[in-house]
């Protein structure tokens, strides 16, 4: 099966030759001074020079949020903002660097491209060095780029959609600091009508110790088109604490689809910040699927602004938690109109002294008729040492709505163990079985390889926690 | 094919405390709780001997013990030997771990079965037949695949069963089918069945005593755990023995099981 994403085991030997590649990166911390470099570096047109500084600006005045995971080690002078380590973007393999091109090589990129892909983008630190859209969707019209190149290419459209209206960079500390040292990530723009039937996927990639990356994502799809976008990214295992603050904006038009789907699996040391958000628009729909793996603390709560009658958002969810990991997630859903309809699924599996959190906002309009929801959260405890909390927040301003909303917490229990055991099948893959059931909603709607994958993750990432 | 031997087997219930399972999973049954009570005698002595290819049938009243010498055999954690031994063949079954004694081919059909959510029967012996030695060079999945159909048809279980979750919201008597079809298609020496006539109705009673004779056809050797006679109406068993209160009170041939049938335990049990 492919390989892509499953770096934690291969990596030691790889990632540290790689560690200090770099063509130009700014000094540790934060300043005005360092945030002109970047935009400099980048090359940047005075709008966006200026929207950094005002959001670092914003950066500086907000306070770090109060609920939620401890932040408090988190050391922003610390960190190293931006690392630039290539000097363009390569459109073939054979351009890349042979160092890079193995990382990528043997997370799978290349063969998932020539394989089932329709577009790729590779990131290593700071920026996209590789991508490439087979021909057919670009004279379509489908642009998919790093968002760098965007701002470059692209600019009225940039200026339009970027942080303006979807997530702004001062709703929160890390909005800010994103709006100040974003760098990277992905810009997809799918015209009126334009099916584009093969995912495209950006896979990011955080080598550098002590380092942040954020990468901005900005997806826009016209009327009546459709597109599923896959994220994948990893970071090897490091012990100095690095930060991804990712924002992704999505724009779902009138009768369009998108589907957003990411299998995250960051190193045991990455405070995982992200802010993604998706307007949605008349009897459009969006759909969230993720995989949250690895890290140290992950706060993450999709959210879909259901804005036109008739939208819809379906947010499917598996957090995992082990030892030393709280895992904040969730899903936000805004029912702006009328016959507005939303599913949320959140599975948790917390093992070894996990903690995972579900966080959720539901709320309903005043004039949202006819809008109907329902929450479904699952948690899966293996043992007893372990945390899993539900704060499901449900805020109803209208009458005529439809609303369910069920929580679980499923244990793995000795005479399941036991049951399976007496199969022929061992302790952990017993344990493995159940977890595989439990996971089975959210796995089915991904394409093989990556439930494949998923799978796989999951359980290596919960191999020997039976003590 | 190997003889099973229980020699003076007392067992308790285990502390849950110090129950086997290093992740410590709680268990839904909740031993301490239950009428036994942590450290009671379940098994006070239990002296029984299964000759290969035999068919033999354990009797008794609800609560004598029958199902914990099952998931003793199988070695439930939940249950503690505290004297004597259980031998299948070379096998020290009462010094193995479950999943080493289901691969030695000793396979236990539950009384009640667990629910596994999002894990079908297929998936669960797909995953199982793996670690069964000598299921042949040739062995091939897709083949493995075709047996668990044909096997589901012959028992007259429904191609969705084969998909959905295994017995999630089945009935007793689905769950029932279930159990006699994983044990089909795992390559086993000694099958423990328990209790698997109740919760069956007639045509599907006799599905099942069919498979049954099937399975002892192949030289399997079986151990039936009944409180009723009824599905001695297809199996005619080589022994049947009395259990009462954690011991063999009384053995005897298939017409034991008939006495029994025609009386009751009353003459057994004073
Ligand atoms: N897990 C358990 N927890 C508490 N009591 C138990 C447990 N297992 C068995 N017992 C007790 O042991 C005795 C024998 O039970 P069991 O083996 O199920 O009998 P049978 O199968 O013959 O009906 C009963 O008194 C039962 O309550
Ligand atoms: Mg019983």
């Amino acid at each position: 099966m492919r390989k892509h994403t499953s770096v934690i085991e291969k990596d030691q030997g790889i990632s540290a030759a790689l560690t200090d590649r770099y063509l130009f990166r700014t000094e540790r911390g934060l300043s005005r001074e360092i945030i002109e470099q970047i935009s400099e570096s980048k090359n940047e047109p005075a709008w966006m020079r200026e929207f950094r500084l005002k959001s670092y600006e914003q950066f500086l005045k907000i306070p770090l949020p109060t609920w939620g995971p401890d932040l408090s080690k988190l050391d922003f002078q610390a960190m190293r903002y931006y690392q630039k380590t290539e000097p363009a973007k390569y459109q073939s393999w054979n351009d890349v660097p042979a160092d890079i091109k193995n990382t990528f090589e043997k997370i799978g990129v290349p063969q998932a491209e020539r394989e089932f892909l329709a577009g790729v983008i590779g990131q290593y630190e700071s920026e996209g060095f590789y991508q490439n859209l087979r021909s057919k969707w670009e004279d379509k019209g489908v642009i998919f780029c790093d968002t760098d190149t965007a701002v470059q290419k692209y600019p009225e459209l940039v200026k339009k959609y970027f942080m303006t209206e979807c997530v702004k960079a001062e709703e929160h500390k890390l909005s800010a600091l994103h709006g100040a040292v974003w760098s990277g990530g992905s810009f997809l723009y799918v015209p009126k009508g334009v099916k584009v039937d093969m995912p495209l996927q950006t896979y990011f990639r955080m080598n550098a110790r002590g380092s942040g990356q954020f990468e901005h994502t900005l997806i826009i799809v016209d009327e009546g088109a459709s597109v599923h976008y896959i994220e994948g990214c990893t970071a090897p295992i490091y012990n100095t604490a690095s930060l991804h603050a990712a924002v992704v904006e999505i724009f779902v038009k009138k009768g369009a689809r998108c589907r957003y789907t990411t299998i995250q699996n960051w190193s045991k040391d990455v405070y995982n910040l992200n802010t993604k958000r998706s307007i949605v628009e008349e009897d459009g729909i969006q759909e969230w699927v993720g995989g949250s793996l690895g890290s140290k603390t992950t706060m993450l709560y999709p959210c879909s602004i259901l804005k036109g009658r008739g939208a819809r958002a379906e947010h499917l969810n598996i957090a995992v938690a082990g030892p030393g990991q709280h895992k904040d997630t969730g899903a936000k859903v805004i029912h702006c109109a009328p016959n507005t309809t939303s599913t949320i699924v959140s599975k948790s599996i917390s093992f070894g002294g996990g903690i995972s959190t579900y966080r959720g906002l539901l709320k309903i309009l005043k004039g949202a008729r006819g809008a109907a929801s329902h929450v479904q959260c699952d948690a899966l405890m293996p043992d007893n040492i372990s945390v899993s909390n539900t704060v499901p927040n449900i805020v109803v301003n209208e009458s005529d709505v439809t609303i369910g909303h069920e929580a679980k917490v499923g244990r793995i229990s000795a005479d399941q163990v036991f049951y399976l055991q007496s199969r022929g099948l061992s302790e952990q893959e017993a344990v493995n079985l159940v977890v595989q059931g439990f996971i089975e909603p959210v796995i089915k709607t991904l394409p093989l390889e990556y439930a494949v994958e998923l799978n796989r993750l999951i359980q290596l990432e919960m191999e020997g926690s039976l003590g | 094919m190997s003889t099973l031997t229980i020699k003076n087997l007392h067992v308790r219930l285990e502390n849950p405390s110090t129950t086997g399972l290093r992740a410590g999973y709680p268990s839904t049954t909740q031993a301490a709780t239950g009428h036994g009570g942590a450290g009671n005698p379940i098994l006070n002595g239990i002296n029984l001997v299964v000759r290969r290819g035999q068919t033999c049938v354990l009797m008794g009243p609800n609560g004598s013990g029958k199902s914990t010498l099952g998931n003793t055999l199988l070695a439930n954690p939940q249950y503690k030997i505290s004297r004597g031994s259980i031998t299948f063949g070379k096998h020290m079954l009462s010094k193995m771990k479950t999943d080493e004694i289901a691969r030695a081919g000793v396979l236990l059909a539950f009384q009640n079965p667990q629910t596994v959510s999002g894990v079908s029967v297929t998936n669960l012996l797909t995953a199982a037949v793996r670690n069964f030695k000598g299921k042949g060079k040739d062995f091939k999945m897709a083949d493995f695949r075709e047996e668990i159909k044909d096997t589901a048809n012959t028992l007259k279980i429904s191609k969705d069963f084969l998909s959905c979750s295994l017995n999630e919201g089945f009935s007793g008597g689905e769950k029932k089918k279930m159990e006699i079809l994983q044990l089909s298609l795992l390559p086993a020496q000694l099958i423990v069945i328990d209790e698997i006539d109740s919760g069956l109705d007639i045509d599907a009673l006799k599905l099942v005593a069919k498979q049954i004779s099937r399975l002892r056809a192949r030289g399997v050797t079986l151990l039936i755990i009944t409180h009723y006679n009824r599905i001695l109406r297809w199996i005619k068993p080589d022994r049947v023995h009395i259990m009462h209160k954690g011991k063999i009170i009384k053995s005897g041939t298939s017409t034991l099981a008939t006495a029994i049938e025609k009386k009751g335990y009353g003459d057994y049990i004073k």
